[in-house]
């Protein structure tokens, strides 16, 4: 109870927020976006195993970015893959599907001349199915998560000097660049998960479609999500980032059987601009 | 001015890294994988959700108090792997396993019978040399060609619903078939649903079934009846069918002797069925051997609970006085119920 009101205040929060909008500046920068990146991931479902398998993962991310000094808003679609060991021997495969829209505003009162402070709702979703032939009949599982999030972005713009010297004969020259250190958290606001009911396994002795994929439905658990990123912008208005994302989810306390998932990944993102 | 804003990025930093690897504060530690550990992990997760317990008439806590004095922190991974599926076997269940990279434990439920086929036999006296193979089935005719006689080895091997239109087409002019499943250990259970679905004329209910439901021993779902739709309402073969079974067909061949029992053109011949009517679950353990437990149970439609087999309308053992005449006891009890004697 206490959960949902403390949800519910969150939300009035955000869609004040978000209602409180000025009439849109009119020179945003639009971008396509697209991301991809190596990380080490780890997975542990309790319905199937007590052990956390660790691995390897490859993700990639497309999106489109609007941005201007005052807001920013944008979608995405990730998919990423995960081949996880547990055991030294048992290999599960995880694949992740996330998507996610947002809106932030600056606010002001948490910026300085350089530093910015945005925040704002995203929506996102998270469908992730998981493969391991060493459960047999729960060989396969998908779970879907998806949720409300406080989206705060702290972000540095500085410049980084013309540079030139002159060696012998050589002429060794750096133009001047702009660069944006940021860092962005989502915190959740209000969670939703559908997992796996008690026995985990979907009836396979039932024809009937609807009562073979009876599912567990609840709120709850954590997930958060941040990303440390450098980007560069070029002279024709592209840019290129360097980011490290860390994203986690547990489900917490209400869901059955405890999924646990984290991923580290190293991302070298490219900004199309479009206009 | 310059250090100010230094120490501030510094700061700013460090506790993003810190963020950056924190999951390990939230995330629950794992559970021990010592000996004990691995006993109490397995023996909780039976206790909540095999589906079986009344049927097998097994005291899982006696269980429990027997084993647990057994398991130590020195014992050898070969012992512990001997211990815990030695009670694994308590249940006396095929779907029951463990398994680790040096070895499989397991209940023989076939053994608990005679082994009620002679595949020579069958061979040499009755599909003889001319016979039909279609997908995994094989077949042709018998008793002067008044009826058909058409071999499933495994519910593993799967087949189209072509093969079974040939098959059916082929003897549609008999006066019935004989369907062995004798030591067909099962497999997919699509497959039962699947040849089914030619015997009948119209959407038929063929047993019920419920899926554990919490950790308390009769904690099930509500028992729902499950349907098979008919492949064609009109190609569907309508003359009668008699299955012939034995301690040897489990699972799906056990699922499958259960859906005849509601079907009005079907009976059974042979041997009671090895049972095995719950869909076995599998998991991992905290010493990373895996496991699988039956946790759904399947009854017949007058509720009666065929765990431990299903018994044949037909009662028939292989006779060695007819093995040597060159007859199939079983094959010809079913012969003179399709055709009389």
């Amino acid at each position: 109870m206490k959960y949902f009101r403390s949800c519910r205040i969150a939300a009035i929060l955000l869609i004040a927020s978000f209602s409180a909008a000025e009439e849109f500046p009119k020179l945003s920068r639009h971008y396509l976006h697209l991301d991809m990146g190596a990380a080490y991931g780890n997975f542990r479902d309790t319905g199937t195993s007590p052990l956390r398998y660790q691995g390897f993962t490859a993700a990639s991310t497309a999106g489109f970015l609007s941005a201007n000094p005052e807001f920013r808003w944008g979608l995405r679609t990730d998919i990423f893959y995960t081949a996880g060991i547990a055991a030294n021997a048992y290999l599960l495969h995880s694949f992740y599907c996330a998507s996610d829209v947002f809106y932030l505003r600056r606010i002001p009162p948490l910026s300085a001349k350089g530093l910015d402070f945005f925040a704002g709702p995203a929506l996102s979703g998270l469908t992730a199915f998981t493969i391991n032939d060493a459960y047999q009949n729960a060989m396969v599982n998908v779970d879907i998560f998806s949720g409300l999030f406080l989206r705060s972005q702290l972000q540095y713009a500085f410049k980084r000097p013309e540079w030139g010297k002159k060696l012998a004969f050589l002429r060794l020259q750096r133009p001047a660049r702009d660069y944006v250190l940021a860092f962005r958290l989502d915190i959740p606001v209000l969670r939703l998960n559908i997992r796996p009911e008690f026995p985990y396994v979907l009836n396979g002795t039932q024809t009937d479609i609807e009562k073979i994929f009876s599912r567990h439905f609840f709120a709850g658990g954590l997930q958060l999500q941040s990303r440390l990123g450098l980007t560069r912008f070029l002279k024709n208005g592209n840019a290129i980032e360097t980011a490290y994302v860390w994203e986690m989810i547990s489900t917490g306390r209400r869901d059955i059987y405890l999924l646990e998932s984290a991923r580290h990944a190293l991302v070298f993102a490219f900004y199309f601009r479009l206009n | 001015m310059r250090n100010k804003r230094l120490t501030r990025s510094s700061v700013f930093i460090a506790v993003l890294l810190l963020l950056n690897s924190c999951e390990y504060i939230f995330f629950k530690p794992i559970p021990s994988c010592s000996a004990p550990g691995t006993f109490e992990y397995l023996w909780s997760k039976v206790d909540e959700q095999y589906a079986y317990f009344d049927v097998k008439n097994v005291d899982w806590d006696a269980v429990y108090s027997r084993y647990s004095a057994k398991i130590r922190d020195d014992i050898s991974e070969d012992s512990l792997f001997f211990y815990l599926g030695s009670m694994l076997n308590e249940l006396r269940d095929g779907h029951v396993n463990l398994f680790s990279e040096f070895n499989v434990s397991r209940f023989d439920i076939t053994l608990l019978g005679p082994q009620n086929l002679d595949y020579r036999l069958v061979k040499e006296h009755y599909l003889g040399n001319d016979f039909y193979t279609t997908g995994p089935f094989q077949h042709n005719f018998i008793a002067g060609g008044r009826a058909a006689y058409i071999r499933y080895a495994s519910f593993s091997s799967g087949f189209t619903n072509d093969n079974i239109r040939f098959i059916l087409d082929r003897y549609k002019d008999t006066g019935g078939l004989v369907l062995d499943l004798r030591q067909n250990g099962g497999g997919y259970l699509s497959g039962v649903y699947q040849l089914l679905s030619h015997f009948i004329t119209t959407e038929t209910p063929v047993y019920k079934t419920c899926i554990k439901s919490g950790p308390d021993h009769n904690a099930f779902s509500d028992t729902e009846p499950v349907y098979v739709a008919p492949f064609d309402t009109l190609l569907a073969y309508s003359a009668p069918v008699a299955v012939l079974i034995d301690r040897g067909s489990y699972s799906a061949s056990s699922m499958f002797s259960l859906a005849a029992i509601a079907l009005d053109n079907m009976f059974l011949v042979g041997d009671t069925s090895g049972g095995g009517l719950g869909m076995p679950n599998g998991g991992q353990l905290p010493n990373g051997w895996t496991y699988r437990f039956s946790i759904t149970r399947t009854l017949s439609l007058d509720d009666n609970n065929y765990e431990n087999g299903v018994p044949p309308d037909i009662l028939a053992f292989l006779d060695p006085a007819d093995k040597a005449l060159g007859l199939d006891t079983v094959i010809e009890a079913a012969l003179d119920s399709l055709l009389g004697p």
